[in-house]
C-alpha cells in the first residue's frame, strides 16, 4: 500500500488520482499550493492511514490494559504518540484555517514519530532482549512449541524440529496433529490434571526418550483465545540414572536383606556351636560386664540368662583371692596382649567353687575395643587326677624308697646275723682267743644298730615337714661346739677359722648343728687316707657363709650337679638322703648350701644364711 | 688237700668281713673283694669255686660283672647275694649267668648249706667230665 500510495503521488501529473488538480495560492503564492484531493487520496490513502493508525491505537490501548507494569510503562507515552494525530486531524477538520497556513498532519505525524522513538531508545530492554530471546529461545536444549487456539503450530525452536523431524517451515500454520504424530499423547498428558509430574515417553529400547512437559497458557486477543507454549525437556539420561539409582538402591536392599539373613545364620549358628560345647564360653564388655554366655556356662555356674541381663561382674564369678589377677590379666588382654591360658577357681551362685582354665582374647567392634572373650575349661577332673597322680606318685615314690630303705637295711641285718653266728660259734670255742674274738664281734653289732638307725632317721628327716626356729645366734661359738663333738679320725688335720660377728643372723641352732656334723662326716669319709679339713666362716655383704673343705677324692662334674638330689649317692653305705636333708634343713632356715668339688682336690660345701632379712626387720 | 676257694664280693665291709671269716671257720680259703673291678682281676688271678656276689657295688652293677666273668671264669659257681628281694629287669640276665639268687638276710647255716650243695655238685661234675674223658 505505501508503495502504491508512492508511485501514485510521483505520477500524479498523468491521472490526477493524488490530487486532481494542483495550483498556487491566488492570494499569495509564498503560500504553501492549494492541492484538491484525488480520489486515491481523498478516500483510499487518509482512509488507509486512519483505518491502520486507529487499530494500532487499538491493540496498544488493548495490551496496556493486559500488559505487566513494565510494558504499561512503554505503553502510554505510545498511545499519547498514537493519538496526537487523531486529535490534531478532527481540529482541522473542524475548522481548515485554526492553523492558518500550517498543515497540520505532517507535524503532528513527525511528533508522534518523535515519541515512538524517544520512547524505543529510552527503554533499555530493547538492547539485548529481543536479540537474546531469540537466541535463547532457539539454542536452549529444551523443545518448545506454540500453538495458537485454533491447534495450529505458529512458532517452534530448533531442537523442536528436531524432535518432531520437521522444519519450522514446513509445519508453520499446520494443524499440530498433522505436524506431529505425536500430539495425542503428548495432549492427554498435558490434560491430564491428577499427575503432578507431566512426562512423556517416545521410542523403545535403547532409543527411549523421555520429555517433562510443561505448558504455558499465552492470552490471545479475546480470553477464548488460549495460545500454548508448550516446553519439553529431555530428561532421558536424568531418567537412567534415576532407575540406575532405583536398581542400585534395591540391590542394596537386597544385599542388606540377603547380608542381615546370612548374620543372623551365622549368629544362630555360633550360638548352637557355642551352646554344643561342654565347656562354657563367655564374653565380657569393657566394664566386666557378661554380654555373653553359652549353656554349659549357666549350667556350671548356676546363673540364669535372667540374671545376666540385670547383669554380672565377671570378677563376682572368681574367688576373692583371684579377683585381682583377673583384673590385671583382663586389663593385658584388653590391650592387646596375647596371654596363655590362667587357672581361676569359680564361685558358683550357690556359693559352690571348681577350678577352670580360661583362655581369652580381646573383642574388637570396628576399631573399639569391645571387651574380651573366652572359653573356659572345667578342670575338676584335672585337678583331681592330678592330685591321684600325685599321690599314685607319692606311693610309687614310697615304694621307692622302701625298696631302697629295705636294700639298706638288709645289709647291717645280714652283718647281725652273721656276727650273732660267729659270736655263737666263737663264744663256744674252748680257745680263749675265740671268746676274746666274739667279745670284739660285739662291736660290728654295735656299727650295724648305729647304722640301721641312721638310715631311719636319715628317711624320717626327709619325709617329715621340717620345723625351723630360727634365732639370733652365736655360730663362731655353735660351730665350734659342732667340730668339737664330731668323732674325726686322727689323720684328719682340722682347722676352724670364723671370721666377723653374726649378730642379726638367725638360724635354728639343732638344724645347723645337724647339717654341718653331716657334712664334716662327708668330708671325713671322702678323705680315707686323711687329709685337712678346714671350716671356715665369715659375713658378707648380704650372707654369713660358713664353707666346710676337704681335701679328699672329689666329686665328679656329672656327680656335682645331683649331690642334693634325694637317693643319689656314690657311697657303698647310705641312701642318699644326707645332702638332700642337708639342703631341706637349710632352706627351712631361709638359708642356702652350694657345693663346689674338683676330682682329686677335695670339695667345699658351703652354708649361707642372709643377714639382710634379719637387718631390714630390726 | 681239697680246700674249695671262695671270692666275697661285696661292698659293705662288715657284711664282707663276718662271710669271709665264717667261711674260713668252715674250712674254705676265702678272698674278698670290695668293687667290681678288684672282684675281675682277682678272679683272672686265682682259681676259684665259688663267688658270692652283691648286686649293687659303687663301681658296676652286679650283673654287669657276672657278664664280665662268664667267659673268663665259666667253672666257678656264681652265687647272688643281695638286698633285693626281686631283681627286677635284671632277672634274665642272673638266670643265665648266676647260679642261686640269695636274699639279705639269709640265715647263716641256709647259706653255708647252699654253698656246700653247689660246690658238690662242681665236684661230681668234675669228676664225672674226667671219667669219661
Amino acid at each position: 500500500m505505501p508503495i502504491i500510495t508512492l508511485v501514485l503521488v510521483f505520477t500524479n501529473a498523468y491521472h490526477g488520482l493524488v490530487f486532481s488538480n494542483v495550483e498556487l495560492n491566488p492570494a499569495d503564492p509564498t503560500l504553501p499550493l492549494i492541492l484538491t484531493p484525488g480520489l486515491v487520496f481523498g478516500g483510499m490513502v487518509v482512509a488507509y492511514s486512519y483505518a491502520v493508525l486507529s487499530v494500532g491505537s487499538i491493540m496498544l490501548a488493548r495490551r496496556l490494559l493486559l500488559s505487566r507494569r513494565s510494558f504499561r510503562v512503554q505503553a502510554y507515552p505510545l498511545l499519547i504518540a498514537s493519538s496526537i494525530p487523531w486529535l490534531f486531524n478532527m481540529l482541522y477538520l473542524y475548522d481548515q484555517n485554526l492553523f492558518g497556513y500550517v498543515e497540520p498532519t505532517s507535524l503532528t505525524l513527525t511528533l508522534a514519530g518523535m515519541i515512538v522513538i524517544w520512547r524505543t531508545v529510552s527503554w533499555p530492554g530493547l538492547y539485548i532482549a529481543p536479540i537474546a530471546r531469540e537466541v535463547l529461545i532457539d539454542s536452549m536444549s529444551d523443545f518448545v512449541i506454540v500453538v495458537d487456539y485454533e491447534g495450529r503450530v505458529v512458532d517452534m525452536n530448533p531442537m523442536a524440529e528436531k524432535l518432531i523431524g520437521r522444519s519450522y517451515s514446513e509445519v508453520m500454520g499446520q494443524p499440530i496433529e498433522s505436524a506431529w504424530p505425536e500430539w495425542p499423547r503428548v495432549s492427554k498428558v498435558l490434560d491430564d490434571k491428577a499427575s503432578a509430574t507431566k512426562e512423556v515417553s517416545f521410542g523403545t529400547g535403547e532409543k527411549k526418550q523421555c520429555y517433562e512437559l510443561e505448558s504455558t497458557r499465552l492470552p490471545g486477543f479475546t480470553s477464548d483465545e488460549i495460545n500454548l507454549l508448550i516446553t519439553l525437556r529431555d530428561i532421558t539420561k536424568r531418567k537412567l540414572t534415576d532407575e540406575k539409582l532405583r536398581l542400585y538402591s534395591e540391590h542394596l536392599e537386597e544385599l542388606v536383606e540377603e547380608r542381615t539373613k546370612k548374620l543372623v545364620e551365622s549368629e544362630g549358628r555360633f550360638r548352637e556351636l557355642a551352646d554344643l560345647l561342654p565347656q562354657p564360653v563367655l564374653e565380657i564388655d569393657n566394664e566386666a560386664k557378661f554380654t555373653f554366655a553359652n549353656r554349659a556356662a549357666f549350667a556350671l555356674t548356676g546363673y540364669t540368662e535372667e540374671d545376666m541381663r540385670r547383669g554380672v561382674n565377671a570378677l563376682d564369678l572368681v574367688v576373692p583371692e583371684d579377683r585381682e589377677r583377673l583384673a590385671e590379666v583382663t586389663m593385658r588382654i584388653l590391650g592387646g596382649e596375647h596371654t596363655s591360658g590362667y587357672e581361676y577357681t569359680v564361685v558358683r551362685k550357690d556359693g559352690s567353687t571348681f577350678p577352670v582354665f580360661l583362655y581369652a582374647v580381646r573383642v574388637m567392634r570396628g576399631n573399639e575395643i569391645a571387651g574380651v572373650r573366652g572359653i573356659a575349661v572345667d578342670i575338676s577332673e584335672r585337678k583331681r587326677m592330678e592330685e591321684q597322680l600325685l599321690r599314685s606318685e607319692r606311693l610309687a615314690s614310697i615304694g621307692e624308697t622302701a625298696a631302697m630303705v629295705g636294700h639298706d637295711l638288709r645289709n647291717p641285718l645280714q652283718a647281725m646275723t652273721n656276727t650273732l653266728y660267729l659270736v655263737k660259734r666263737l663264744a663256744a670255742s674252748e680257745k680263749g682267743e675265740d671268746r676274746k674274738e666274739a667279745v670284739g664281734l660285739l662291736g660290728t653289732l654295735h656299727d650295724a644298730i648305729q647304722y640301721m638307725d641312721k638310715i631311719v632317721s636319715d628317711l624320717q628327716d626327709y619325709a617329715r615337714p621340717v620345723g625351723a626356729a630360727p634365732i639370733e645366734t652365736n655360730l663362731p661359738d655353735l660351730v665350734k661346739a659342732t667340730v668339737s663333738n664330731v668323732k674325726i679320725p686322727g689323720n684328719v688335720e682340722v682347722t676352724v677359722d670364723i671370721q666377723g660377728d653374726s649378730s642379726n643372723v638367725k638360724v635354728d641352732p639343732a638344724l645347723f648343728r645337724r647339717v654341718l656334723t653331716n657334712l664334716i662326716l662327708n668330708a671325713v669319709q671322702a678323705m680315707p687316707k686323711g687329709g685337712k679339713l678346714t671350716i671356715a666362716g665369715s659375713r658378707g655383704d648380704e650372707s654369713f657363709a660358713v664353707a666346710v673343705q676337704d681335701t679328699g677324692v672329689g666329686i665328679t662334674p656329672e656327680n656335682l650337679g645331683r649331690v642334693f638330689n634325694p637317693f643319689f649317692t656314690t657311697k657303698a653305705q647310705g641312701q642318699g638322703l644326707g645332702l638332700a636333708v642337708c639342703k631341706r634343713l637349710m632352706e627351712a632356715q631361709g638359708g642356702t648350701i652350694e657345693a663346689a668339688s674338683r676330682v682329686g682336690e677335695g670339695s667345699t660345701f658351703t652354708l649361707k644364711i642372709p643377714t639382710n632379712r634379719t637387718l631390714g626387720a630390726t | 688237700l681239697n680246700q674249695k676257694h671262695i671270692l666275697v664280693i661285696d661292698d659293705d665291709e662288715s657284711v664282707l668281713g663276718t662271710i669271709a671269716r665264717i667261711l674260713e671257720l668252715e674250712g674254705y680259703k676265702v678272698e674278698t673283694a670290695k668293687t667290681g673291678k678288684e672282684a675281675i682281676e682277682k678272679s683272672n688271678l686265682g682259681a676259684y669255686n665259688l663267688a658270692i656276689i652283691d648286686l649293687r657295688l659303687p663301681d658296676m652293677d652286679g650283673t654287669e660283672l657276672l657278664t664280665a666273668m662268664r667267659d673268663t671264669t665259666p667253672r666257678m659257681i656264681k652265687i647272688m647275694l643281695t638286698g633285693y628281694p626281686s631283681a627286677g629287669d635284671r632277672t634274665e640276665t642272673i638266670k643265665e649267668n648266676a647260679d642261686g639268687y640269695l636274699v639279705k638276710p639269709i640265715e647263716v647255716d641256709d647259706l653255708l648249706k647252699t654253698i656246700k650243695n653247689h660246690l658238690e655238685k662242681q665236684e661230681s661234675a668234675a669228676h664225672g667230665a674226667s671219667v669219661t674223658t
